[in-house]
């Protein structure tokens, strides 16, 4: 590999802080994916890098190539979705999709498609209502662009479209009709309702999706199921989803 | 191996363990320190011990003090209506030296971080929620505005807010001395949102 200078541009997914100053950013690009790079001088009070750099922030990258590490030269903020950042539950939601982004995608496993999918999550994240069911649109979403399309027309096992009884299986990645319930006894039972809800989230385009009203039990069942799946395809459990869990508990909208 | 006399090596390993002291700084030091007078190097010896044996988490506030409730958190003349909230220890001496606050303190000894699974119960929320019934009026949130120090702001806030306390949180803006120009978008607008009649 030669040494070079290389301009980009990314969303800042997330960080780590190293040393004294210094940060570690896990950026994603729509020309080289899933980067880390080191932004030098960062937490200190006037740093160039500080706004372009900050979670969600979306720059205009210029980084130089290194031997283990590329490292920030100079970024310029093209949005800051601060409003992400401004609200608790908003920016609980976002650090856990950026997240799932983050493990889900394999280092340099450039994806246009993922970006844009991810850049229009961002803009619908500061006005959603709804932010519990935009969780599942986002899960599901991503697994289907990650490559992970559940099978939510007929059974995963058989085939059959003639359901009654329904259940989905996250190891299976699909729906099960009753005869083949045994094929994977951790399935979870879902409703009709439920099951036609996936289908259009699948469907649906995620901005037409936003004034759905979803009542609590079904938002329940999605939950066992999408949350569950996604789960069970991550390498490891994501870190956000207990800070979602503490902020469900005080909130008091 | 060997550069080194052994008890030299140790001296330069547990300097390195220092915020900010690499191998190179390791080793300038622990030479400055075996050429120093052996009086002063007993002295600095003592002052390493002697400040981590008397120095002990306030049991009110959980700043760093030699007396249990510190002197801020004893003295009379300081008003107990209101509590400002910070990250570290280091913080407290910062907003201290600007001699224009007269309240209390509550030290978190850290920060909610979501990306790294830090939570609300891994840090000082919960003395800070049973110190708040007794007289408390106004919390002031003065961690720092970056993510995480907004993160935690947002939820105590949220957390304090249906008590009934009014819960405020320090300005953002323009550092004094400082110029337009080279102050971010973000800074700007806060600066602009939080503008004052003169």
């Amino acid at each position: 590999m030669h040494m070079g200078l290389y301009t980009t541009e990314a969303v800042v997914l997330g960080y780590r802080d190293l040393g004294e100053a210094d940060r570690i950013l896990t950026l994603f690009s729509p020309e080289r994916g899933k980067i880390h790079a080191v932004a030098r001088g960062v937490r200190r009070p006037r740093s160039p890098l500080m706004a372009g750099t900050q979670l969600f922030s979306y720059s205009k990258f210029l980084l130089v190539e290194g031997r283990n590490l590329d490292s920030i030269s100079q970024c310029e903020l093209k949005e800051s979705f601060f409003r992400i950042r401004e609200d608790l539950d908003r920016m609980a939601y976002g650090s856990y999709f950026a997240e799932l982004l983050r493990i889900s995608t394999r280092e340099s496993d450039k994806s246009e498609e993922l970006f844009r999918f991810f850049m229009k999550v961002l803009y619908l994240l500061q006005v959603w209502e709804d932010l519990d069911f935009m969780a599942r649109i986002f899960e599901l979403k991503l697994m289907a662009l990650q490559g992970y399309t559940p099978q939510i027309l007929y059974c995963v096992n058989c085939r059959n479209d003639e359901l009654k009884e329904i259940r989905f299986s996250h190891a299976l990645g699909g729906i099960l009709c009753e005869k083949c319930r045994g094929s994977d006894e951790k399935s979870v039972v879902i409703s009709r309702a439920a099951l036609m809800m996936m289908r259009r989230m699948l469907k649906g385009k995620f901005e037409d999706l936003a004034n759905l009203k979803v009542e609590d039990g079904l938002k329940g069942e999605l939950k066992a199921a999408l949350t569950g799946f996604v789960l069970h395809h991550m390498e490891r459990m994501p870190r956000t989803l207990r800070f979602l869990e503490d902020i469900v508990k005080i909130s008091y909208k | 191996m060997g550069y080194y006399a052994e008890p030299i090596a140790r001296l330069i390993e547990e300097l390195s363990r220092l915020p900010g002291i690499g191998p190179k700084t390791a080793q300038r030091l622990a030479f400055h320190i075996l050429k120093m007078p052996a009086d002063r190097a007993v002295r600095l010896v003592q002052a390493i011990a002697g400040a981590r044996e008397s120095i002990v988490y306030c049991s009110v506030c959980g700043n760093f003090t030699d007396v249990d409730p510190c002197s801020i958190c004893s003295a009379s003349h300081r008003d107990r209506s209101t509590i400002m909230v910070v990250e570290e220890p280091k913080d407290v001496v910062a907003i201290e030296k600007t001699r224009d606050y007269k309240g209390l303190y509550h030290v978190l000894h850290g920060v909610i971080s979501p990306l790294e699974g830090i939570g609300p119960d891994d840090i000082r929320i919960k003395e800070l929620l049973s110190r708040v019934s007794s007289g408390v009026k106004e919390v002031v949130i003065a961690t720092n505005p970056d993510v995480e120090g907004e993160a935690t702001a947002l939820y105590i806030a949220r957390l304090l807010k249906p008590l009934g306390l009014k819960v405020t949180r320090i300005a953002y803006g323009i550092p004094m001395g400082g110029d337009l120009d080279y102050a971010d978008e973000i800074t700007l607008a806060k600066a602009l949102e939080g503008r004052r009649e003169l």
